[in-house]
């Protein structure tokens, strides 16, 4: 088997960034990613980055936003780590091409930062060419640091040797071919799981939640899984676009209007200053009583806004971040000069929750780090605007120099090859892609929005029916990119990722940040805890609640 | 109310190309992606293509329409007759690009800015061109829009690692010459050309002028 001392799964902004750490402390270093590098939900994000350490701000002032946003679920220390982490992150990725925005001087100065939702100081850079000049200079990395490729691989499972994770079994889809690595250390960057909701979700076709099943499946803990962060705004109809992100609370400026299906405007004003939890909470409400607009949303007036230069130069700023491209399509030039409202629905858009790590990504599984949306501990229960592109960037650095370390330490490696099964061909009864949407549209629908007790357990029944039937599924034989194998692993990792949401959800007997439960509405000072789960010998789920760590 | 799309599907076993009708409803609004994905879901399921943001942020769904390179999230379906791979690039099989194998010929280009030590957030007046380049979606049209392109024949990259060296050219932190650069790789070419096409306006043609 080939090996490396460092393999990170997952191409996008901390796999990219994990890989640079590690192979500047002088380890060998693979990058193992399904899609081309640089792909992934960075290459989609708008660009919007936070920094500390600008003028007129303060570490203690940031620090404080991100915990008061997160509700007492953060850790402290990996909220510091963000917060110190952020220039250097912010120098490697310029240094390999990227650019954050200066102004006409070629400066940073307060006529380019944006004060994000929920944020108390303007700190956010914006980039030019977005989250895809920001994924340009990812591939230019790999080059500068003479990183090992293999795009268009799926990650089939983690290779231990006893207790310890030490390499990965893959699927290079290109040539239909299983390749197995051994490795000092794995780590995973592979993203988040929003492609759960589809179509209601914000997120590229890849965040299937693999990394958050493969620790699961390797014995590791993961936390806070319930917290799943809707964005506010999104296109409800036609079809092609729904779902995709059309706006944050930011974007609302300062007089937009939020109003229901009755015309009853329930948000007027100041939608800028809320954070995204707290306007979906205002939506979801209205939702529920079904005062909803023709395609089921709600409708957002931004016009309001305009009629003065400074309004109309908010739009043109915010327009150039790209963040509400997609209104053009769906509803036309005038809702795009945001003289007409939009109809908008909440989006699946972050997980909070995930691989319990400490501040170097070392999750409870020796050899095993995690980086980027796969971890928690950073965000709690509610992400605060801009603060994910720092986290990828910030924690891929920190995991990748801890995991070198750790391959240092771990030279001998004993990997046994996993027996390969055959995925091509198959004769079952039900197709992947049908028994996927199928989970998709049961997810958001139950899990999505707002949960209760019973629909939640009718849930957890619902995924073990599909994993049942998820056991007889037909593939087609073609060796080369057979993206219905690639369905039927992924529709597996949306499996257990899917478990994990909904007991964690079942288990947090309260309404806190990104989870609302309409049987138990009310935050409750019992339940400032993190829920750790894990697998257990005999497949089932393992849980206990701790107070969140130095809070 | 439905239709008929042809797809045209390259085979890698024998290198050939096929094509196939599948009926489709027309739906108002409807994309190209969208009835890809259709046809993926309710008739063929071996149908190999690539997409991933759903509209116009990632560049991974460029396929031939009519003839034309375009990307399949953007292009409306209606008046659609056929979908075909993006010619003169390597393929895998049906409609997906081997994209890798693309961008392995540039991977010694030093495509990152080469000769200035990194300063954090220093001072850096970008070029508007410069800012329009970064919001390349690499989604391959132009270069297979190019008639001077055939992906394996040597002496000529095509546009888009000119447009790549005409960023760093622009970049006040390259130190590089990267117009010795895009002469070795066959600029000169692209003189009076202009045939290269981008379906988001990029602005290519005053790029590949930058370097030449």
């Amino acid at each position: 088997m080939v090996h490396y001392d460092i393999i990170c799964v997952g191409g996008g902004g901390a796999g990219v960034m994990a890989a640079v750490a590690a192979a500047e402390s002088g380890a060998t270093v693979a990058i193992v990613c399904k899609e081309p590098v640089g792909y992934g939900n960075t290459r989609m994000a708008v660009g919007l980055t936070a920094c500390s350490g600008l003028p007129g701000d303060s570490r203690e002032a940031f620090i404080d936003d991100m915990l008061t946003a997160g509700a007492g679920l953060c850790n402290r220390d990996l909220v510091e780590a963000l917060v110190d982490g952020a220039p250097e992150a912010i120098t490697i990725l310029e240094s390999c091409g990227h650019t954050f925005i200066r102004d006409h001087e070629g400066c940073i100065s307060e006529k380019v930062l944006t004060r994000a939702g929920g944020h108390s100081n303007a700190r956010t850079l914006l980039s030019s060419g977005a989250g895809v000049g920001l994924s340009q200079s990812l591939r230019a990395a790999v080059e500068k640091y003479d990183i090992s490729l293999y795009e268009d691989t799926l990650v089939l499972q983690l290779i231990k040797d006893g207790e310890a994770v030490c390499g990965i079994q893959a699927l290079d889809l290109a040539k239909g071919e299983q390749i197995s690595l051994t490795a000092g250390a794995v780590v995973l960057c592979t993203g988040g799981g929003g492609w759960l909701f589809y179509p209601q979700t914000s997120n590229n076709r890849t965040a299937t939640g693999d990394g958050y099943a493969l620790a699961f499946r390797a014995g590791a803990e993961l936390a806070d899984m319930e917290q799943i962060q809707a964005l506010p705004f999104s296109i409800t109809h036609p079809n092609a676009y729904r779902g995709l992100i059309c706006g944050e609370p930011v974007v609302a400026g300062p007089a937009g209007r939020l109003i229901n299906g009755k015309g009853k405007v329930f948000l007027d004003g100041n939608i800028n200053r809320m954070d995204r939890a707290a306007v979906v909470r205002s939506m979801a409400s209205e939702i529920t009583r079904g005062n909803v607009a023709e395609h089921g949303g709600l409708l957002l007036d931004l016009q309001p806004n305009l009629g003065d230069a400074e309004g109309n130069n908010f739009r043109e700023r915010i327009r150039a971040t790209g963040i509400f491209d997609s209104v053009l399509p769906a509803y036309g030039k005038k809702a795009y000069a945001w003289e007409e409202p939009w109809e908008v629905l909440p989006t699946a858009h972050y997980f909070m929750g995930g691989v319990r790590v400490d501040k170097d990504g070392r999750t409870t599984v020796p050899g095993l780090f995690a980086a980027g949306e796969v971890q928690s501990g950073v965000h709690g229960a509610n992400r605060l605007g801009s603060a994910a592109l720092t986290e990828v960037l910030v924690f891929g650095i920190r995991a990748g120099r801890a995991a070198a370390g750790h391959a240092k330490q771990n030279k001998d490696i004993r990997a046994v090859q996993p027996e390969t099964e055959n995925l091509f061909g198959r004769k079952g009864s039900h197709r992947p892609i049908t028994l996927m949407r199928k989970l998709q549209a049961k997810l958001w629908e139950n899990v999505g929005l707002v949960r209760d007790k019973e629909t939640l357990a009718i849930t957890l029944d619902f995924i073990h029916k599909i994993s049942v039937l998820a056991l007889d599924v037909s593939t087609s034989s073609q060796p080369v990119y057979n993206t219905e194998v690639a369905d039927a692993i992924e529709l597996g990792f949306m499996l257990d990722t899917a478990s994990c949401v909904v007991t964690s959800a079942l288990l947090r007997e309260e309404s806190r940040g990104a989870h609302l439960r309409s049987d138990f509405p009310v935050e409750s000072d019992d339940w400032r805890k993190n829920i750790i789960i894990w697998r257990k010998e005999d497949g089932s789920i393992g849980h206990r609640l701790e107070a969140a760590p130095h809070e | 109310m439905s239709k008929e799309i042809k797809v045209t599907r390259y085979m890698p076993q024998t290198g050939e190309h096929i094509t196939e009708v599948f009926p489709v409803p027309a739906q108002a609004g409807a994309t190209v992606l969208q009835t890809l994905q259709y046809i993926y879901e309710e008739h063929d399921s071996s149908l190999a293509f690539r997409y991933g943001c759903r509209y116009n942020h990632c560049g991974l769904c460029g396929v031939s329409v009519d003839g034309k390179p375009t990307l399949a999230c953007k292009k409306r379906v209606a008046g659609v007759r056929e979908v075909a791979p993006l010619p003169r690039l390597p393929l895998l099989r049906d409609l997906a690009v081997d994209r890798s194998a693309y961008f392995r010929q540039f991977q010694d280009q030093s495509l990152y800015p080469v000769g200035t030590e990194p300063q954090l957030l220093g001072p850096l007046c970008e070029d508007a061109l410069h800012r329009n380049l970064m919001s390349c979606l690499e989604c391959l049209c132009c270069v297979s829009s190019c008639p001077e392109y055939n992906y394996g024949e040597e002496g000529f990259a095509g546009p888009y690692l000119f447009i790549k060296l005409a960023q760093l050219h622009l970049d006040p932190r390259d130190k590089a010459d990267r117009i010795t650069q895009s002469l070795k790789w066959g600029i000169e070419r692209c003189k009076n050309c202009k045939k290269c096409i981008c379906p988001n306006g990029i602005k290519l043609k005053q790029a590949i002028q930058v370097l030449l």
